[in-house]
């Protein structure tokens, strides 16, 4: 049935927001972790690519997450030779996760997942009526 | 009796099909808000007269191959469009929240309006039975 379906495909949706939700979390845990050895990488911020696959079960399009990536950008250098983590110079890498960034990524996750939440409560109404009319 | 003769029920069946696959694809569009190059979509009104002569613009099979059953199944589906009231953002994604939300919003208020119109049906059918008084 249709509305069932429905039900499916938003609990997709709500899924790869909480799998976003969940690196997000991750990036802000470890904002800032440096390399445990001088010189090293500090961590790099990951990030979440969502895509429309079919699912053959159901027959219709699902939400899925398309693998987590890891962005490119730049590390941030900071002069901190007490560091242990610090070059022979004195500096150390520190990650690239930029808190703001982190901020409205989550935030647009949050949105998201209750944009799907109130697509399951109408659905859900919809289902209840029909059982209704069982009723009458 | 079959109810699905009188053409009432059948176009309130039709209706409600309708509805609830309209309800399917916009889970999709709010489901796929951040998908990069995802497009938004939307089914097609059908239109009364076709309603009428019961063509109602469901997507039927075509036999190409004499192996090919007979085209008429159960729950033919309507084909799905490109909502052409969106514009794609710069990843490409055109869902448009606050646009789907009230097309979810609207599509459970025609649910409900097609529901009491089949009870309303029901309940007369009821009276003119004479039993109970529907």
């Amino acid at each position: 049935m249709d509305l069932f379906k429905t039900l499916r495909i938003s609990a997709s949706g709500l899924k790869a927001e909480g799998e976003r939700m969940r690196v997000v979390a991750e990036n802000i845990a470890n904002a800032d972790t440096v390399s445990d050895k001088p010189g090293g990488d500090p961590y790099r911020r990951k990030l979440v690519t969502f895509k429309n696959a079919l699912d053959r079960v159901l027959g219709t399009n699902l939400v899925k997450t398309n693998g987590i990536v890891t962005d490119k950008t730049d590390f941030q250098r900071k002069y901190d030779p007490g560091n242990p983590a610090a070059d022979a110079d004195g500096f150390v890498l520190t990650s690239n996760v930029k808190p703001l960034i982190e901020m409205m990524d989550l935030r647009e996750a949050q949105r998201s997942y209750e944009a799907n939440l109130s697509v399951v409560d109408a659905s859900r109404t919809m289902l209840l009526r029909t059982i209704d009319v069982l009723r009458s | 009796m079959d109810l699905s003769k009188i053409p009432f029920f059948d176009l309130i069946n039709k209706r409600l099909s309708w509805l609830a696959q309209r309800q399917d694809v916009l889970a999709q569009n709010v489901a796929n808000a951040d998908t990069p190059g995802y497009k938004a979509r939307d089914l097609k009104e059908p239109s009364f007269a076709e309603l009428v002569r019961g063509t109602g613009g469901t997507v039927r099979p075509v036999a190409t191959q004499p192996g090919h059953f007979g085209a008429d199944i159960q729950g033919a589906r309507w084909a799905a469009i490109n909502d052409p009231s969106s514009t794609p953002t710069l990843n490409g994604n055109s869902v448009d929240m606050e646009n789907e939300m009230i097309k979810v919003s609207k599509t459970g208020i025609d649910y409900q309006f097609a529901i009491n119109l089949y009870r309303k049906q029901i309940g007369m059918i009821k009276t003119a039975l004479g039993r109970s008084g529907g």
